[in-house]
C-alpha cells in the first residue's frame, strides 16, 4: 500500500471515531419545554413537580453523555411528559382556588342575601302596618255631611250603607272570633244594627258616611286585636303560607286574602237547604285544613237571595250543624243575604252568582 | 387564605411520583380510553399518541436493551397521568367556572335584595309622614266629599 493511501485511511478512521452520535430530538423539546413560558408560571406553583421533571432531563442528558441512546430518549420523553404534567397540575391548582374562591365567596353572599330579606320582610311588615293604620285613620277623618238627594240616588246610598254595614258586621265578627272576650266588638256592632234598621227606614239623607264610619271602626278593632302578634313576629306572616298551603290543595275555589284573612268561595256546596255530595266532602276537607291550623279560627259567610232568607238561614244551621259535627269549636256562621251581591241585580245569572259560600279562616 | 388551604390539599395529593406497575397501567388506560365520550378522548389525543408511541418504542428495545425498554414503558405510564391530570383539570375548571357563574347570580339576587330593602325604607318614610299628615287633619278636623 502506497503512503497516500495508508495516511487516507488513517484520517477516514479518525473522522469516524471522533463523530458525535445522533441526538435524540426529544431532548431539544424537552429543552425548549423547560424555558417556555406556562412552565415558567407551573415552577413556581409546582416546584416539585417541575424539579421532577428536571431531573429527568438530566438524566436523560447523562445517558446521551454515556451513549445510552434508547435510554436518553425514553428518559428525554419523560421528561417532556413530566414538565406537560406540571403545567397541567398548574391548571389544576389555579381552578381548585378559584373554586375554593367561589366556594367561600357564595356562602358569604347567600348569608348576606338571608339577612337583607329578612330585614326587608320586616320592613315590609312595618310597612304593612303603617298602611292599615293610615287606612284606618283617612277612612275615619269626618266627612262633609250629606244633603238628601233624588229618589234613585238615595236608593243607590241605601244599597252601599247596607253593603258597608255587611261588611263591618264581617269585621267585627272576626275580630270577636280572635278575641271573644274584647267588648269593643259587641258594642260596635250593636250600633251596625241600630244603623241598619234606620237605614231600611228610607229616610233622606241616608247616613251612608255613618256606615263607613262603623266599618272603619270594626276594622280598627281588628287591627288592635292584632297588633301584638304582628309586632311580635313581624317578619313571619302564617296566613301567608296558609294562603299558598290552600292555592295547592284547592285552587279552584280561589283562595285569596281580605282585611278579615284568607277566605275560599264555594257556589255548589247545597242542594236546596241540604249539602250536595261534592260539599260534604269539601266541608270535610275544609275542616281538616281547620283542624291542622288551630290559629285560625273559622267564619262562615252564607250568601243568597233577599227572597230565600228562609233557605239561607236553614243552610246557615245545616252548616252549624256540620262544624259542630267536625269538632271545630272557634267557628261561626253568619247569613249575608243579598247584602254583599257579586252579580248586578237585573242582569240573567246574577242570583246564580250571589249564591255562595265564603270559608274564612280568619288571621290573626 | 382558603385558596392556599386548597393548593396544599391538592399538590399533596398530585405530586407522587408513578409507583405502578407501568404496562398494565397503561393498557387500562388505553382500554379506558377507547371507552370515552368523543370530546374527552379528543382532549387527550396528543397525550394518548405518545403513549402509543412510548410502548412501540418499549416492545421494539425489549430484546436488544431491556433497561431502554423499562424507561420507555415508564415514559408512557408518565404521559398517561399527565392524561389523567388533563381530564381533572379540566372537571375541576368546568366546576369553577359553574360556581363562578352561581355566584353572579347570587351577587346579581344581593343588589336586587339591596335595592328593594332601600324602596322599602323610603316607602315606610313616606308613610310616617303621610301618617303624620293624616293625624294632623284628624285633630283639626279637615273633612273630605265622599
Amino acid at each position: 500500500m502506497k503512503p497516500a493511501a495508508v495516511l487516507s485511511w488513517v484520517a477516514l478512521a479518525l473522522v469516524l471515531g471522533c463523530a458525535e452520535l445522533p441526538r435524540p430530538k426529544v431532548l431539544d423539546s424537552a429543552a425548549a419545554a423547560a424555558g417556555s413560558r406556562p412552565l415558567v408560571e407551573a415552577r413556581q406553583r409546582a416546584p416539585q413537580v417541575f424539579a421532577r421533571a428536571e431531573k429527568l432531563r438530566a438524566q436523560a442528558e447523562e445517558a446521551y453523555e454515556g451513549e445510552h441512546l434508547g435510554q436518553a430518549d425514553a428518559l428525554g420523553e419523560q421528561a417532556l411528559a413530566a414538565y406537560q404534567r406540571a403545567v397541567v397540575n398548574h391548571r389544576v391548582g389555579q381552578a381548585t382556588e378559584r373554586l375554593v374562591l367561589a366556594q367561600h365567596e357564595l356562602a358569604e353572599t347567600q348569608h348576606r342575601l338571608a339577612s337583607l330579606s329578612s330585614q326587608n320582610e320586616a320592613l315590609l311588615s312595618e310597612v304593612n302596618a303603617l298602611e292599615l293604620r293610615l287606612k284606618v285613620i283617612r277612612d275615619a277623618l269626618p266627612l262633609a255631611p250629606l244633603e238628601p238627594a233624588n229618589p234613585k240616588r238615595e236608593a243607590a246610598r241605601r244599597s252601599a250603607s247596607l253593603s258597608l254595614l255587611e261588611t263591618a258586621r264581617l269585621l267585627c265578627a272576626s275580630a270577636q272570633l280572635l278575641d271573644p272576650e274584647n267588648p269593643g266588638p259587641k258594642q260596635i256592632l250593636k250600633e251596625v244594627d241600630s244603623l241598619a234598621s234606620a237605614v231600611t227606614e228610607a229616610k233622606a239623607p241616608t247616613p251612608v258616611d255613618q256606615a263607613f264610619l262603623l266599618r272603619t271602626r270594626c276594622l280598627e278593632q281588628l287591627t288592635l286585636i292584632r297588633r301584638p302578634n304582628r309586632q311580635q313576629k313581624p317578619a313571619t306572616d302564617p296566613a301567608d303560607v296558609l294562603l299558598s298551603q290552600l292555592g295547592s290543595a284547592l285552587p279552584d275555589s280561589a283562595p285569596h286574602r281580605d282585611d278579615r284573612g284568607v277566605v275560599l268561595t264555594f257556589s255548589e256546596l247545597f242542594n236546596g237547604a241540604a249539602l250536595a255530595e261534592p260539599g260534604t266532602q269539601r266541608l270535610g276537607q275544609l275542616a281538616a285544613i281547620a283542624k291542622a291550623n288551630p290559629g285560625f279560627p273559622v267564619l262562615l259567610v252564607v250568601h243568597g237571595a233577599r227572597a230565600d232568607r228562609g233557605q239561607g238561614v236553614a243552610r246557615a244551621a245545616t252548616l252549624q250543624k256540620a262544624l259542630e259535627q267536625a269538632g271545630l269549636a272557634r267557628a261561626k256562621v253568619h247569613v249575608a243575604d243579598d247584602r254583599l251581591p257579586l252579580g248586578v241585580h237585573g242582569i240573567k245569572g246574577a242570583k246564580l252568582q250571589d249564591e255562595r259560600v265564603e270559608w274564612v279562616f280568619v288571621a290573626r | 387564605m382558603l385558596a392556599l388551604a386548597g393548593w396544599v390539599l391538592f399538590t399533596s395529593a398530585s405530586q407522587a411520583e408513578p409507583k405502578m406497575a407501568p404496562r398494565a397501567a397503561v393498557q387500562a388506560y388505553l382500554k379506558k380510553v377507547a371507552n370515552v365520550a368523543p370530546a374527552e378522548r379528543a382532549l387527550v389525543a396528543v397525550a394518548t399518541e405518545r403513549v402509543q408511541a412510548s410502548l412501540k418504542k418499549a416492545d421494539r428495545a425489549a430484546a436488544s436493551d431491556p433497561k431502554a425498554a423499562a424507561a420507555h414503558e415508564q415514559a408512557a405510564l408518565e404521559w398517561v397521568l399527565t392524561a389523567e391530570d388533563l381530564w381533572r383539570a379540566v372537571k375541576k375548571e368546568g366546576e369553577a367556572a359553574e360556581l363562578e357563574k352561581k355566584l353572579q347570580a347570587a351577587r346579581v339576587e344581593l343588589s336586587r335584595t339591596r335595592a328593594l330593602l332601600e324602596e322599602t325604607q323610603a316607602r315606610k318614610g313616606r308613610l310616617e309622614a303621610q301618617l303624620k299628615l293624616a293625624e294632623a287633619q284628624g285633630v283639626g278636623g279637615a273633612g273630605e266629599t265622599p
